[in-house]
């Protein structure tokens, strides 16, 4: 196929002078796309979060859970015995009311999972995996009762030991760390994932 | 003139198609293997006779009805009857007989004319004890898993409750891991 | 002058378009859900992997599960309201248990099932037996008008929920009905364990 040729006097205007303005247009046009988008979130100034710190009895709402630690007890005796008599040991017991704000059903496990505790005087981690001996929902009398149903509150306990080489705790630092419902990387999926700043930082006193 | 040119390069994409959803899709068999158990070899036999695969011969020894056990045991849902299914696995190559000491797994299920798959009972007052293997494996005295000597053959019993409807024609489904394939016995 | 009036005014549709198209795309979670069979209370509702009926609906303030051996179990209180749906399933070609079964509310909150044993989607159903049972919930006193009651054979861990048939059967449980049935609720409910049919 051809094409007509271009009439004699308009090629030279289809270069030269016409690239100096495609050149600024593109650069004004990334400029702009980027403000746009950068503008609705937030500007481009750096966001340096500040964790929230509360104490004994202060509430503080995630995206899935609400919690208010209202006791933290060092006891001699294990107080969610499994089988039989309670043990004698050295366990850290910390009660939470909990409410599921989130559209699914939660559980104890769930809420223990993102909980990060440091005691003091010796500054050491309690392991929310190794150390965890039990976690539940305070009724009738059981320690088996796991889930957190949407919109109800309940009494929750988890029970740590605390390991032989530290002192007995006077003072604990919980970090509660946030979840959120959405898609992933890997799938479009939605899942529940942890979010990267703190919600809270709790600084409770150790009773007994 | 320039239209075959387009036509070949239409044809070129053409068959690209296929290839594409081949990529796709074939990574995801050995995925949609693992979660559902279908997929991989079949092999069939019918009226006792012997299904070969992996190294191993399968064959159908009897299905017969069972009772229960106990005057007093939890009564059988109405309209069921107990199917006492006995199976046996030869190893054929020494491959074969060493399966009995790996991870591989072997689901045993009934299956009728009409594809329905029932899997084998919880209960153990179903049948009398009988001198055959619960499951797919051969024991020492010290209850070690050992491997079956090529040409040795091990029976295996497992009973089920299933509608007396689907009992006259009732046959076996075998699914082995690791190298996934079904076995079938028909009556 | 005109062609670069069309021409900017051509690309503004064509984006308008991609915008909207985007938009229009479901997310991840809609574009995986099972494709649900929509049911009312007594009517059989069939699938490809199992059939359901939803036969009533009991609230109460507490439960207690009675075994098959005659025995009491434990007496379970709640925050909100215990709700027991009675139905009637059936495998159809192989063995099925509804571990997704949920209560869905007006406000889109899904409530998974009590984990308290003996219940309906803890029985493992074989073909052509069927069974009759309880499955609990327990949800705020407030939510119970317009729930629809969810059964698919897979949890909703792992997005295997995604994979099978899914029912949804609504309860009949209108605004009046759900208020009444509300203050009518007995403090204490003795559930009898699952029956196979």
């Amino acid at each position: 196929m051809t094409t007509p040729d271009p009439p004699p006097g308009r090629t030279e205007s289809l270069r030269g002078p016409i690239r100096p303005w495609i050149l600024l247009t593109a650069i004004l046009f990334a400029l702009a796309t980027v403000l746009a988008l950068a503008w609705p979130a937030g500007g481009l100034r750096e966001f340096t979060p500040e964790t929230p710190h509360r104490r004994l009895g202060e509430p503080i709402t995630g995206h899935r859970l609400a919690m208010k630690p209202y006791k933290v007890s060092f006891l001699a005796k294990d107080p969610a015995p499994s089988l039989g008599d309670a043990k004698p040991g050295r366990f850290l017991a910390i009660e939470l009311e909990v409410t599921n704000v989130s559209h699914q059903t939660a559980t104890v496990s769930d809420l223990a999972l993102n909980l990060r505790l440091t005691v003091s005087p010796s500054g050491a981690t309690i392991d929310r995996f190794r150390d965890k001996v039990a976690g539940f929902v305070i009724r009738d009398g059981r320690f088996d009762r796991d889930q957190l149903q949407p919109g109800l509150t309940e009494r929750v306990m988890i029970v740590y030991t605390v390991p032989v080489p530290l002192p007995d705790p006077t003072h604990l630092t919980m970090t509660v760390i946030d979840k959120e419902y959405v898609g992933g990387f890997q799938s479009d999926l939605s899942e529940w994932y942890d979010v990267d700043d703190p919600l809270a930082i709790y600084d409770l006193d150790v009773g007994r | 003139m320039n239209w075959r040119r387009n036509l070949g390069y239409g044809l070129g994409l053409l068959a690209l198609i296929p290839a594409v959803v081949a990529a796709e899709v074939l990574p995801w068999r050995e995925k949609y293997e693992f979660l559902t158990g279908k997929g991989g070899q079949e092999a069939v036999a019918a009226h006792g006779q012997g299904a070969r695969v992996n190294g191993m011969e399968w064959r159908l020894k009897s299905i017969t009805e069972g009772e229960l056990q106990e005057e007093f045991s939890r009564p059988l849902p109405p309209r069921t009857k107990i199917a006492v299914v006995v199976i046996s696995v030869k190893p054929l190559t020494d491959q074969g007989g060493k399966w009995f000491v790996t991870d591989g797994t072997c689901k045993i299920a009934a299956t009728d004319k009409a594809g329905r798959i029932w899997q084998p009972s919880f209960r153990n007052d179903l049948a009398p004890k009988s001198p055959h293997s619960p499951t797919c494996r051969a024991f020492d005295a010290n209850y070690n898993m050992v491997p079956l000597p090529v040409g040795k053959e091990l029976t295996i019993q497992t009973e089920y409750v299933v509608p007396a409807d689907a009992f006259p024609t009732l046959g076996v489904q075998i699914r082995l891991t690791p190298n996934p394939a079904t076995v079938r016995l028909n009556p | 002058m005109k062609r670069a009036i069309v021409s900017v005014l051509t690309g503004v549709v064509l984006l308008a378009g991609i915008l909207g198209v985007r938009r229009a795309d479901p997310d991840g979670d809609r574009k995986y859900e099972p494709i649900a069979t929509s049911g009312v209370m007594g009517q059989q509702v069939n699938t490809t992997t199992f059939q359901l009926r939803v036969d009533r609906v009991e609230l109460a303030g507490s439960v207690r599960i009675l075994d098959s051996y005659g025995l009491l179990g434990t007496t379970k209180t709640t925050a909100g309201i215990w709700v027991v749906v009675w139905a009637t399933v059936a495998a159809t070609t192989e063995e099925f248990q509804m571990q997704g079964a949920r209560l869905r509310t007006t406000d889109g909150v899904e409530y998974l099932t009590s984990t308290v044993q003996g219940t309906l989607d803890k029985t493992a159903l074989q073909p052509g037996i069927p069974a009759y049972g309880p499955i609990l919930f327990e949800i705020p006193r407030d939510k119970l008008a317009g729930a629809v009651l969810r059964v698919t054979r897979h949890g909703t861990k792992g997005g295997l929920d995604h994979l099978g048939p899914a029912v949804d059967v609504d309860l009949g449980l209108s605004g009046s009905y759900a208020k009444s049935l509300v203050q009518r609720t007995p403090a204490l409910l003795t559930v009898d364990q699952v029956r196979e049919l």
